[in-house]
């Protein structure tokens, strides 16, 4: 008796010792990541892009069309959502199987997306599948027939199908001929006609007949089944009359977004086409907390149809989230993630709220959002006894407390670490797509490091200065870039039409070896001497993308003349051009600050240093450029198109 | 607009401004330059 008692102890702490590692907010995902950047298709299966190679990443899941599928996709630890078309013929490739799994009923698929998906029930929640695809019914999964979750204390599981068991649906129409639309796409076929090959689900038909009116259906479809659905089609061009004697008219309601019943006068309808005697009706529907509710009185004629075309409008409150800490990073459902406090509008209803910061438990709540009022949402995280940051809570692997903070606690591996840092580089690099820049106008300051050089430049500098004179004045386009692939490549051109004049009143002397020069301004007999410093360069490097700021380093070369025209040779008796060729090497930083990141057309200030080195033949610069540019990204201007 | 059409409208401006005049750099040193040089750059600028 006294073994039993024991053995019941023992189990009991091993029982509970395994319920305080680890809590159910362990095996769900609260928020998910999103850069907005697109992921590139590379033979996942199952799923394809609206575009050719590319899937669209989203933040949320408001719902989920028959066709559409959601990717969600684990890296580094942290999730992210991807949009595509279901490619069916996926579940025909037999090495590598899909199977389906129907969602269960209590969930919908904007809960169950948060849902950490296992092969076995497992006490590691890091363990979970990195792809799993979601659309409105099912879950996919390559490989598995049976998959776990963890809800309520509890491990669920859920047995998969390794085919979609399609149905068909067999449209007829009263008259025939109208085009039939599925889910807001043409199927480009007309009544009578049957849809074969679609897979289970809730579809929306719509029927369009020119000079009728538009109508509409919901129609779901089980696995393997055949709907039959007809429509009788009204002209609107010409008056329907009723036939027969009977004194009254119909009246056509739109079908509402909620499933509540109108109420003509003081009877509530069950069907959108409600006979009634002629005269008027007070006309009700109520809306709730969600659209705007409608009470009007309509007339109806006898022996006439008349139609009641209503937009139904949703109604808006506003949400305020407070997160605590401050900087905890907030994410409202259907709306971009945020770090800090949130107030914005929004369309009445039950909203997702989740906030998460390193070091802190992640909290998710539901928010109800009422019409004409402010809804205030405090999110108060709690902190993760997890000093040691090395991703076990501390009472788990009983570090510091037991280990001391860094003797003995296992941390993250130098390699592991680098790997991480690597995979993030890949994939930037991946999504970096190709763009060009414009200089529009800027300014240009060049300095030489010779001094000798320097004090000779500033006999002709010390007048005017300005225009366009490759030294210190204004530039007009004289830069173009390009960038692809975390690559960055330009030519620029030192833009000298304007020069450096000599305009004192007194004349300087060159004495060389062989002869004297004789430098002066004479605007009677037109002697003028100028300096230009024409110049072309190109560079090549590497360039970081991090929202609105671009940083770019390259190396380059300059192709440089320094020609100072009209000086007096007094050996010669004559007025000499001489030219320096002065080619040099630079290294260049760039920094660009874009207004408005994320658009075709994108203006942006830069900021340009470039500092010498290497071989030279007579002077190096150093040089600063600031001004206005338009970049365009030509992958963004086709998703304008669409 | 394809990455072809924005290549040949960057060729096309690189060419209108080297035309007109912008860039170059291109020449080599005219006679006197490496007595004037060591005038105007310093006796040590020649390396």
């Amino acid at each position: 008796m006294r073994n039993v008692i024991w053995i019941f102890l023992f189990l009991s702490a091993q029982f509970f010792s395994s319920e305080a590692a680890f809590r159910e907010g362990d095996y769900v995902i609260t928020g998910f990541r999103s850069t907005s950047r697109d992921f590139p298709q590379t033979g996942i299966g199952l799923i394809k892009g609206a575009s050719a190679d590319t899937l669209e990443e989203i933040d949320s899941v408001p719902s989920v069309q028959p066709g559409q599928i959601i990717l969600r996709r684990k890296l580094d630890g942290e999730y992210r959502l991807y949009k595509g078309m279901l490619d069916t013929a996926a579940f025909n490739n037999r090495s590598n199987l899909y199977y389906a799994f129907q969602i269960p009923g209590w969930a919908r698929i904007s809960d169950l997306i948060h849902y950490r998906i296992y092969r076995a029930p497992t006490d590691k929640p890091g363990s979970d599948e990195d792809l799993v695809f979601f659309d409105s019914e099912r879950i996919y999964l390559r490989q598995f027939s049976r998959i776990y979750y963890f809800r309520n204390g509890n491990w669920f599981s859920l047995e998969g199908s390794a085919s979609l068991q399609q149905g068909t649906i067999k449209v007829t129409s009263t008259p025939e001929g109208a085009q039939v639309i599925i889910n807001g796409v043409p199927s480009g076929k007309i009544t009578p006609c049957e849809i074969e090959g679609l897979i289970p689900g809730t579809y929306v038909l719509e029927l369009f007949l020119p000079d009728h009116h538009f109508y509409r259906k919901l129609v779901p479809l089980f696995p393997k089944g055949t709907v039959s659905v007809s429509f009788e089609l009204f002209s609107d061009m010409d008056t329907v009359f009723i036939t027969g004697k009977a004194p009254h008219g119909v009246l056509i309601l739109p079908q509402p977004p909620v499933d509540k019943r109108y109420r003509i006068d003081s009877v509530m309808v069950d069907d959108y086409k409600v006979r009634l005697l002629p005269g008027e009706h007070r006309l009700y529907w109520d809306g709730g907390a969600l659209y705007k509710s409608i009470d009007t009185v309509i007339t109806i004629e006898e022996g006439r149809i008349s139609f009641f075309d209503y937009l139904f409008r949703r109604q808006y409150g506003v949400l305020r989230v407070v997160p605590d800490p401050g900087d905890a990073e907030v994410c409202i459902q259907n709306y971009n993630c945020r770090i800090g406090e949130q107030i914005i509008e929004v369309p009445t209803g039950r909203y997702s709220v989740s906030a998460f910061r390193h070091g802190f438990r992640n909290l998710k709540k539901d928010i109800i959002v009422l019409p004409d009022s402010i809804v205030n949402c405090e999110m108060s995280l709690m902190q993760i006894p997890d000093r040691d940051a090395d991703g076990y809570i501390d009472n788990v692997d009983r570090c510091p407390d037991v280990y001391g903070l860094h003797d003995g606690c296992p941390r993250q591996k130098m390699r592991e670490a680098i790997e991480g840092k690597r995979q993030d580089l890949i994939d930037y690099i991946r999504n970096d797509h190709f763009g060009i820049g414009f200089t529009v106008m800027g300014m240009i300051l060049k300095i030489p490091t010779r001094k000798h050089f320097s004090n000779f430049l500033s006999t002709f500098s010390s007048g005017k200065i300005g225009g366009v004179n490759n030294y210190r004045g204004l530039t007009f386009g004289n830069m173009i870039e390009v960038m692809y692939r975390g690559l960055f490549a330009s030519v620029e051109l030192g833009q000298w039409t304007a020069g450096l004049h000599y305009q004192r009143p007194d004349t300087m002397e060159l004495k060389t070896r062989n002869t004297t020069y004789l430098v002066y301004y004479d605007s009677i007999m037109e002697v003028e001497p100028v300096l230009f410093l024409p110049s072309t360069a190109i560079s090549l490097g590497v360039h970081y993308n991090w929202s609105w700021l671009n940083l770019v380093y390259s190396i380059g070369y300059q192709w440089e003349d320094i020609i100072i025209d009209q000086i007096y040779d007094v050996g010669k008796q004559e007025f000499s051009r001489i030219t320096f060729d002065n080619d040099w090497w630079f290294h260049q930083l760039y920094t660009e600050l874009d207004f408005q990141a994320g658009e075709f057309f994108e203006p942006s200030v830069y900021f340009k240093f470039k500092f010498p080195f290497g071989p030279f033949k007579w002077t190096r610069w150093h040089v600063l450029q600031a001004g206005l540019q338009i970049k365009l990204f030509p992958h963004l201007h086709k998703g304008k198109k669409k | 607009m394809r990455k072809v059409q924005f290549l040949v409208c960057v060729f096309v401006l690189l060419t209108t401004l080297v035309l007109g005049g912008c860039g170059g750099g291109f020449r080599g040193d005219s006679e006197g330059a490496s007595d004037l040089g060591e005038t105007i750059f310093g006796p040590d600028s020649l390396m």
